[in-house]
């Protein structure tokens, strides 16, 4: 093992190595930032050019564009309130009310230190778990995953927060709409009103960035002036003064930082869960966690820690299954898994003993990428901040030419392309009338997976409930469900109390 | 006031289509629609109630929170909306729907570069020549890109007039 | 890069062009050949049309653009190549089961008339092992009926080929069948039936390979061995040939109304390819069960695939 280390360490310091990873980690920092594109098609686009190439140089291109995406769709999320990618979605629900207060800087900082952390720490909780990763994927099947998930659909009340019914009405619609489409599990089309494009259901990536993207820049676009009036005057030494702060924020938060990574990873290593429950349910934890619940959602920077922390760490945890079983953690792990194959590699227990040297490549080159897009990040922020001063106006048909192109080249369909459009409208009307859009998307991604772990569950037991609530996993991941539920209930009906009782004396 | 009643009416009128439309389903696949449908139809008709009542909605939302958890200031939504008039609104919608229009026909190697000149010149009020040397560098940027990645782009739905350039773009199924 | 290579060569057959101009008529290919893959560049299919491609391009000496065009089950993609000019230069793979499956159990007719493909080869056959949980006392083919209760499927989804392939091995052999459905693809399948969701499942070796220590393998629905697992018996050898046929054949096609001498091109270029042993080899390690077939064979396994979907129609009505 320490010799297939050494070898990996040896071939970091070769410089084409050096240049694959810088390669693949700008791609993946522009795919992220581009509202649309990330991982996957970065992934999917590199893909023919690493045909034939030396295995080891195109793993270190591979972990350059995985572990950098994340960073680079936090960007936009914070600046525009436009997730790069779906996971990032978590992530404007603070970054971007941090920058309308002129903080986008540190927001910024915070998101880039996050991800660094949360990247080493993926890859190290893999290394730990490698050894026992077949009871950990053989433990998780369709009942734990419902509760997985339910558990990141309550997220929908936390963010609904202040506007509770139009919350609620928002998080329903959103998996109402997330359920048109064929059923693959009973064969039946489910309101695709006989139309081949909805066979596919409503595509997730151009629904969401429409619902955000699109409607933000109808909004801000309308109304004219600067995202961050706050910070009109402000001068370079500030946003230099930030950045070091959001830096100080981070590492001041050991214990909200562990328990994100934690959550990313333990997500991760879970094949098929899905990219949006790790950030969604880490928010929701840290929400629980900390004494000043009601300030999330308007700026709390352990919300981007929550959720970008937990957003890098899982890619470490998907790795896991992927390399070490040949099942894919999740979307972009799959393509990785093709990736390994193309080049007569096959993910499994035999890689793991014949091949180390590659897995180490791979995950010495995610936390050396990590390093590259933090550092490089950090560096940057001070400008990219600036961004948040610039006319709304003046960026508008640059955002709407990219997502034109970004929503085209996902699946090369110009229909989807349409469909941004509508959305973003759709989505426009519910921002002006007070809905809150995140709940809408949180519905979206998560709502499928519900049903098909819920059905998939029912299948297995036959009809019977009871498989919700026997197996030892699924009694721990239900009780902390039930509980993040009824918590704050127990808070409000403490504080009556405690009214009631001071109220008398 | 009147747009928010049409808006909230129009919702609940989609998921109580959706519930009807469901009806034929097998069991199991119209489980979800109507474990979700109806108390999300249920809470529009109180959203179209508080129309009415404003005052009604307001004493819910706050009890609702005080319920759970306590109270929390609503964080301001992105831009305070309200106080946009519908004209700049329905003027960018335009901008995007039009700019779609034309893409779908001439595609996305042409069109692209003018609508930033247009917008620019138009809604940013930028100078020409400025606006111009903007799209250039953007243009550039985008094209290069994309053809260093080898991602071909959508040429427009028109007849093929410069091969992989302008037109004979094949309409997918819809 | 595909701007690039269209520049170059571009420029070369200009210079052919204006070399030799009005004598010779233009030899096919004289230009970039697409070929379109329907679903993501990741999967088998994927992998299969970039290194058919990579060939092609060495075999032809005209660039080979490989393109994804994935979306509704391969459909999308499909239509885009049949709507393609039919001058040799956009071929591709068609999932013709995806067509079948949805128009005979799913009774829906898809906008274009997929038996008009001009097919040009039949190149690999993704086949299945039958498979269930180790800790299942079934151990043989004969034990589904013996063990006198339904068995339970792990499987994608309704109409999906393993769904078909359980159907019709409980149609055969006479035991009900029952499913979990919803798996996203066939090694979470897989992994389903070794972790005991289901009690049986199907799928390909490099589905089943990295949970083996948790299967029992039963049998290979097909007429050949598999040469990863050359000890499991096939349905032939085990008498039950009309099963054989079950699989999902990859096939390279053409829009209808390319010409027969353009294709023969690429037939015969396409091969040479699949009988070169280095073709062979990397087939093998990928999981790849080579089973080249010119367009009549292919046809026939298609129509005859068709028949057992016909068969299995009944089954649907009843739910």
């Amino acid at each position: 093992m320490q010799t297939a280390l050494a070898e990996a360490a040896l071939r970091v310091a070769d410089p084409a190595a050096v240049l694959m990873l810088f390669m693949g980690t700008t791609l993946g920092v522009i795919f992220g930032a581009l509202p649309g594109l990330g991982t996957i098609t970065a992934l999917a686009v590199v893909l023919p050019f690493t045909f034939g190439m030396d295995p080891m140089l195109a793993m270190f291109m591979y972990s350059g564009i995985i572990s950098s995406g994340t960073f680079g769709g936090s960007v936009p999320a914070i600046l525009l309130n436009t997730p790069g990618t779906p996971p990032n979605a978590a992530t404007c629900l603070d970054g971007y009310p941090m920058t309308r207060r002129g903080e986008g800087a540190r927001a910024l900082a915070v998101s880039a230190t996050a991800c660094f952390v949360g990247s080493l720490g993926g890859a190290v909780i893999l290394l730990a778990l490698l050894p026992v990763v077949k009871p950990v994927v053989y433990a998780f099947g369709p009942p734990e995953f419902f509760w997985l998930v339910v558990f990141g659909l309550v997220t929908i009340a936390f963010a609904a927060k202040g506007n509770m019914v139009k919350g609620l009405v928002g998080g329903g619609l959103g998996i109402l709409l997330s359920l048109i489409g064929y059923t693959e599990m009973y064969g039946v089309y489910r309101y695709t009103l006989d139309s081949e494009y909805l066979w596919d259901g409503i595509p997730m990536v151009p629904f969401v960035v429409g619902m955000l993207a699109v409607s933000e820049l109808i909004s801000y676009s309308a109304s004219g002036g600067v995202t961050a009036s706050a910070a009109a005057g402000a001068t370079g030494a500030d946003w230099r003064r930030q950045t070091l702060q959001g830096i100080r924020d981070t590492f001041s938060r050991p214990l909200a930082v562990g328990r994100a990574t934690a959550i990313g990873a333990g997500i991760g290593v879970i094949p098929g869960v899905g990219a949006g429950v790790a950030s969604f349910l880490s928010y929701v934890v840290a929400i629980q966690g900390s004494d000043k619940p009601e300030t999330f959602g308007s700026g709390n920077l352990e919300g981007i820690i929550a959720s970008e922390t937990a957003n890098d760490a899982k890619d470490g945890g998907s790795l896991l299954p992927t390399v070490a079983f040949g099942i894919p953690g999740s979307a972009d792990m799959a393509l990785l898994l093709g990736a390994f194959v193309l080049h007569g590699l096959q993910p499994g227990p035999l890689l793991l003993r014949d091949h180390m040297d590659l897995v180490y490549a791979l995950l010495l080159g995610i936390v050396i990428s990590q390093i590259l897009t933090s550092g490089l990040g950090l560096m940057a922020v001070p400008w990219l901040a600036r961004l948040s001063t610039l006319p709304s106006r003046a960026i508008a048909p640059f955002v709407l030419v990219l997502v034109f192109v970004g929503m085209y080249m996902l699946r090369t369909s110009i229909f989807d392309v349409g469909l941004a459009v509508a959305a973003g409208m759709f989505g426009y009307c519910m921002r002006r009338y007070g809905f809150p859009l995140i709940t809408v998307v949180i519905g979206f991604i998560l709502g499928p997976l519900a049903e098909q772990a819920f059905l998939q569950s029912l299948m297995i037991s036959d009809g019977r409930y009871d498989i919700f609530y026997t197996q030892p996993i699924v009694i721990v991941l239900m009780i902390l469900t039930l509980a993040t539920v009824t918590l704050p209930f127990v808070k409000s009906l403490r504080r009556w109390v405690t009214e009631k009782g001071t109220g008398g004396s | 006031m009147r747009g928010s009643l049409l808006f909230t009416a129009s919702v609940s009128g989609f998921i109580a289509l959706l519930l009807w439309a469901g009806l034929g389903y097998p069991p199991e696949v119209q489980m979800l629609p109507l474990v979700v449908g109806l108390p999300t139809l249920a809470l529009t008709i109180v959203l179209l109630a508080g129309e009415f009542h404003p005052p009604v909605m307001q004493w819910l939302d706050s009890a609702l929170d005080d319920l759970w958890g306590g109270r929390q200031e609503t964080p301001d939504a992105a831009v305070d909306q309200s106080s946009t008039s519908w004209g700049p609104v329905v003027r960018m919608m335009s901008w995007a729907i039009g700019f779609f229009a034309a893409v779908f026909l001439l595609g996305m190697f042409v069109i692209p570069p003018l609508f930033i000149v247009a917008y620019l010149v138009t809604e940013a009020r930028m100078r020409l020549a400025g606006a111009f040397f903007a799209s250039l560098v953007a243009s550039t940027c985008l094209y290069a890109g994309m053809a260093f990645l080898g991602v071909d782009l959508w040429t427009g739905s028109v007849p093929e007039v410069a091969p992989g350039i302008l037109g004979g773009g094949i309409i997918p199924p819809l | 890069m595909h701007f690039v290579k269209l520049l170059a060569i571009g420029l070369v057959s200009g210079a052919l062009v204006l070399a030799n101009a009005p004598e010779t008529p233009a030899a096919y290919p004289d230009k970039p050949i697409t070929v379109i893959v329907p679903f993501g560049a990741g999967g088998a299919y994927g992998r299969l049309g970039r290194k058919m491609g990579a060939d092609l391009e060495k075999k032809l000496g005209v660039p080979v653009v490989v393109k994804n065009n994935p979306g509704a089950g391969g459909r999308k993609g499909a239509v885009v190549l049949f709507k393609s000019k039919p001058d040799g230069y956009t071929i591709g793979f068609v999932h013709f089961v995806s067509f079948q499956s949805n128009e005979i159990l799913r009774g829906k007719k898809a906008s274009i008339d997929y038996n008009k493909f001009k097919i040009i080869l039949k190149l690999t056959d993704a086949k299945q092992f039958v498979f269930v949980n180790k800790k299942s006392p079934i151990k043989s083919l004969a034990d589904f009926k013996k063990a006198g209760r339904p068995i339970k499927f792990a499987t994608t989804g309704v109409g999906a080929v393993t769904w078909v392939e359980a159907n019709a091995l409980g149609a055969t052999l006479g035991f009900p069948v029952k499913f979990v459905t919803g798996y996203k693809n066939l090694p979470k399948a897989a992994l389903a039936v070794a972790r005991g969701d289901a009690e049986a499942g199907a799928g390909g070796y490099v589905h089943v390979r990295n949970v083996l220590d948790d299967l029992r393998i039963l049998a290979f629905i097909s007429d050949k061995k598999d040469p990863n697992l050359p000890d499991i018996p096939t349905t032939t050898e085990l008498g039950y040939s009309q099963l054989s046929v079950l699989g999902v054949p990859r096939i390279m096609a053409a829009p209808p109304g390319t010409p027969d001498d353009k294709l023969q091109v690429i037939r015969k270029a396409m091969q040479e390819i699949v009988d070169d042993a280095a073709f062979k080899e990397w087939a093998l390690k990928g999981g790849f069960f080579l089973n080249p077939d010119g367009p009549d064979a292919t046809w026939k396994v298609l129509q005859a695939n068709a028949k057992i979907m016909e068969g299995l129609k009944p089954l649907l009505k009843k739910k």
